[in-house]
């Protein structure tokens, strides 16, 4: 894992102390409100409905043992003792007070952690795939490009007052587990004819108001090159992007307005002025920060995620092997990813408890390491196959043995409006509800993958439009009902899902999605996943259910 | 501030407390409370400017943040006499919280086989 140089730990510090005396000047009154909130968002810190909530980043979604201990910490000490997993793979606590923010920020910066870029019109945290450096099918890990981007972004200058808040996501595998279709610019790693590494550079995607797929500006750009070209994407942006209207001011809504050529067009003008300088990455400096990112030391081992799973002595444990165990790209090692899922459990949602738990569960099986996936979940990235027994009976008897990742269950939600300022309507409750439905493990196996993500406003957090089936909650009349949508998907096939019907209260919601399933069930072919039966049949089989539930 | 509502609707003031974020709602007594049911109704425009004109001075004073005016359910008022209760779902969740039942930082089983 990176670890931070001076550079980095003073940078961090000094933001503690400069947050410390902002806050001290607010309470005092020297600062308004006015002057004071771009500060705080500044450092992550919102007031949401009940509380004030700190957005703490995570860094391309990496943890430490250590550092998933401090959150545990700061989830009991500040907070009421749990936290929520987000889908941009941060942590945010609910339930904070202005005078002990800073207290945090410095507990933080004891681990190497920290909250800022985590709101305002920045470049926000980078985001990543989970699985980077063990997925079988990666070219190379993206957590180093992610880390240098890091470095790059981190107060910088230029890109500090962008028109709009600015999402970059990575990822280093063909398949794609980071959604890099739908962020202000994605990145996909691909090899050239001669074998060189280097970037898909995908521009203009993002969900919200205006969702749109993100259109390729540049097939590749070597390594080397990346920072100076997406310096030239954000000069561009930053000059020619909307300050008017913040409904108008994302970076798809400009590639839209001028269209692909003609934004691309001004980015290779301005690319001149700036490769082959100071921002190339030297082989040197890739490689020092590689470093950080070796693979741990594997034993010798044999054996295949499958064959665990055959050989589980307990049906349970080979249904959540199946289910919640990935292939691992060295041999007798396997990837764990965990439910934060549970019946009843708020997605995304981990106890200070379960987090201590998972810390010592990743140093004493995963070399240290947590990853956090953009689907709210967690994962234990270097587990040898002949320790899932033991790992699996240790989560299950901390609520975290739930066998159900990528399944109808695992269901993404966003706060919505039991704590976010900005709802229409609840998510949390439904989701919950959607789960009770859904609680029957070895249905949910037949059913297959199926990813339902559902937000609580047209902001979209939880990236209803790219779910397979999409809910959006929307406030009519002071009623709450949900819109759903069918056919998205934030793979390398990323498509925006289609509205079908009229929105309808939750319980019917409910029943609506248990039919879309029953239909699915009733015409797939063989090896078909619900996603692939929309995409054959469209969605006027799934309609007749909306009339059916009528 | 003070949204579009109704002229004679029924309404009260509410904020968040700097400190800590927590939402509070105008008292008769010139107090923040925590209750919604405490709060002071005020039924007409020129009584809703002046008592907002009041809570601007904590606002100023660093007591309170995000000042607004929501209108409530007078038949609450008139039928409970428990004091006013809120319409819409985003205040009734403000007023009494979350509808979930919060993650409880229960102890877990540290398996024996951890060092
Ligand atoms: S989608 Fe809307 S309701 Fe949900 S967290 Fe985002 S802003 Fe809040």
């Amino acid at each position: 894992m990176y670890q931070y140089d001076t550079h980095d730990q003073t940078l961090v510090d000094q933001r503690v102390a400069q947050f410390r005396d902002q806050v001290a000047r607010r309470l005092s009154g020297a600062l308004t409100e006015e002057q004071f909130k771009p500060l705080r968002l500044m450092n992550g810190l919102y007031l949401q409905l009940h509380a004030y909530m700190l957005r703490v980043a995570i860094p391309y979604g990496t943890l430490s043992a250590a550092q998933m201990r401090m959150l545990a910490q700061i989830a009991r000490r500040y907070d009421r003792g749990y936290g929520h997993f987000t889908t941009r793979q941060n942590i945010q606590f609910n339930w904070i007070t202005l005078a002990e923010a800073p207290d945090i920020l410095a507990d933080l910066s004891r681990v190497q952690m920290h909250a800022l870029q985590t709101s305002g019109n920045c470049i926000r945290n980078v985001t990543s795939d989970p699985w980077a450096g063990v997925a079988p099918d990666e070219i190379e890990d993206p957590r180093i490009t992610a880390e240098i981007l890091r470095q790059w972004s981190t107060l910088h200058p230029e890109f500090s007052y962008l028109p709009r808040k600015f999402k970059i996501a990575i990822t280093g595998a063909p398949s794609d587990r980071a959604a890099v279709r739908v962020h202000d610019i994605g990145l996909r790693m691909h090899r050239d004819d001669r074998g060189e590494a280097g970037y898909e550079v995908i521009v203009g995607g993002g969900l919200g108001r205006t969702p749109v797929i993100g259109k390729t500006i540049r097939p590749f750009v070597p390594k080397r090159h990346l920072l100076s070209y997406l310096e030239a994407i954000m000069r561009v942006y930053n000059s020619f992007g909307r300050r008017d209207n913040m409904y108008k001011a994302r970076i798809k809504i400009l590639v839209d307005a001028i269209g692909i050529t003609e934004f691309r067009d001004l980015v290779e003008a301005e690319w001149t002025t700036l490769r082959e300088t100071e921002l190339d990455v030297a082989p040197e400096t890739y490689a020092a920060i590689a470093a950080h990112f070796a693979p741990p030391a594997y034993e010798a081992l044999t054996g295949t995620v499958a064959e665990a799973a055959d050989g589980a002595s307990d049906a349970v444990l080979a249904r959540w092997i199946r289910a919640n165990v990935a292939p691992h790209r060295v041999p007798g090692h396997g990837i764990v990813n965990v439910s934060l899922k549970g019946t009843d459990q708020p997605p995304g949602d981990a106890t200070a408890s379960q987090m201590d738990l998972l810390a010592d569960l990743a140093e004493h099986y995963s070399h240290g390491e947590i990853r956090v996936t953009h689907e709210q979940n967690l994962v234990l990235p270097h587990v040898r196959l002949s320790d899932l027994p033991a790992l699996w009976a240790a989560l299950e008897a901390a609520g975290l043995g739930t066998p159900n990742v990528g399944l109808v269950s695992d269901i993404i939600a966003c706060p919505g409006l039991d704590y976010c300022a900005l709802a229409n309507a609840r998510s949390i409750p439904l989701a919950q509800a959607l789960t009770r439905r859904f609680a029957d493990m070895d249905r949910a196996q037949e059913i297959g993958e199926l990813h339902i993500n559902i937000s609580g406003c047209i902001n979209a957090c939880a990236h209803h439009h790219v779910g397979h089936i999409g809910i959006l909650g929307v406030d009519r009349h002071g009623e709450e009902l949900y819109q759903v949508t069918l056919g998205g998907r934030s793979d390398e096939q990323a498509a925006l899902g289609k509205v079908v019907g009229p929105a309808v209260p939750a319980d019917r919601a409910v029943d609506l999605i248990a039919g879309f399933v029953d239909t699915y069930l009733a015409i797939r072919q063989p090896g078909e996943r619900f996603i692939d039966t929309v995409a054959r049949v469209g969605t006027t089989p799934f309609k007749e259910t909306l009339h059916a539930a009528a | 501030m003070a949204r579009k509502l109704r002229a004679d609707a029924p309404r009260v003031v509410t904020a968040n407390r700097l400190l800590d974020g927590v939402v509070v709602y105008r008292t008769a007594a010139g107090t923040w409370s925590p209750h919604l049911a405490r709060a002071l109704v005020v039924g007409s425009d020129p009584a809703v400017e002046a008592l907002l004109a009041v809570c601007e001075r904590d606002v100023a004073g660093c007591e309170v943040v995000g000042l607004d005016v929501i209108e409530v359910r007078p038949d609450a008022l008139a039928a409970r006499g428990d004091g006013p209760r809120a319409i819409t779902q985003r205040e009734a969740i403000r007023a009494t919280g979350p509808t979930i039942a919060l993650p409880v930082d229960r102890p877990v089983t540290r398996p024996a086989s951890l060092p």
